[in-house]
């Protein structure tokens, strides 16, 4: 009798041919209407306002006056989406934007 | 049964501190509840994993410096699923035996038994429930967080190819459920279940 090799019960091995995307859409279907259901049964067990307090204790204050400013080039820049390189400077303030300007 | 906002409804931008507040009181039992369902029902992992998120969203809110989320619902998702599989990770590590994984959560455990649900979610949660944690995580990833297979294959460090195939089986195992919420009208026609 042949024996399978060590590691051929691996799932792959067995991988089906059945669309993922539809499953995936099939699993939300079921796994968002059980969330909804459990939402309201969980609700009575959790204290929402006073996890709000414990998020915002532990988030911190709200950031003072933060507005970037648009007269200062590259002040209001965030980090490089891609590659995490603090721009240090830049012709003109494009808040918000997560292009890579970097290269 | 309705609780909560529209489950794709989007809100995104840059929020005040009273519309971040109104964010965490629409979302925050429906995270808590994703989690708690991905969990096999560890309410207070839940709990924690949902605060994180919110915690993470608040301090993106409050960086002038972050990139603006232009759907934070679907970013808390996604959010709470890292966290909530961060924490499983750290309660106890997967064991293996035989290559096969072990399940973390008991065999058999009704993680709803103490909740008011009916018999079809019940059954939902059973069945996640005896999920292993990896099939879990391709759900979640796939189904919840609008993650691609492959996307899911490369952050969980696994061959797209077991991805799918946790996926499928992850399916196949939600069938016994597929009549009975088509019977509440809670699947429609179309779903492919118990095919």
């Amino acid at each position: 009798m042949n024996q399978p090799p060590p590691g051929a019960h691996r799932p792959d091995s067995a991988a089906p041919l059945d669309d993922a995307a539809q499953q995936a859409a099939d699993l939300r279907a079921v796994l968002e209407a059980t969330e909804q259901a459990l939402a309201s049964s969980i609700s009575p067990q959790i204290d929402v306002e006073s996890s709000l307090a414990a998020v915002r204790r532990r988030g911190g204050p709200p950031a003072a006056v933060t507005s970037p400013s648009r007269t200062m080039p590259g002040s209001c820049l965030p980090p490089c989406g891609p590659c995490r390189h603090v721009r240090r400077s830049a012709p003109s303030c494009v808040t918000g934007s997560s292009a890579c300007t970097c290269r | 049964m309705e609780h909560g906002p529209p489950a794709r409804q989007r809100v995104g931008g840059r929020l005040s501190p009273g519309e971040f507040d109104d964010l965490f009181r629409a979302w925050y039992p429906r995270m808590v509840s994703q989690a708690f369902l991905l969990s096999a029902g560890r309410l207070p992992l839940a709990q924690d994993a949902a605060q994180e998120a919110f915690v993470k969203c608040w301090r993106r809110l409050t960086d002038p410096h972050a990139v603006v989320v232009d759907n934070w619902p679907a970013w808390l998702r996604v959010t709470v699923i890292n966290e909530t599989f961060a924490a499983l990770k750290k309660e106890a590590p997967v064991r293996h035996v035989g290559g096969e994984e072990l399940d973390r959560a008991d065999r058999g455990l009704d993680p709803a038994s103490h909740l008011d649900l009916k018999d079809a979610y019940r059954t939902v949660c059973g069945h996640i429930a005896r999920l292993s944690d990896r099939q879990r995580e391709v759900v979640a990833r796939c189904a919840l967080g609008g993650q691609s297979l492959k996307e899911a294959a490369v952050i969980m460090g696994i061959s797209e190819g077991t991805a799918r195939a946790h996926l499928y089986r992850a399916r196949q195992a939600l069938n016994p459920v597929w009549t009975e919420l088509k019977a509440m009208g809670v699947l429609d026609e179309s779903s492919e279940g118990g095919q």
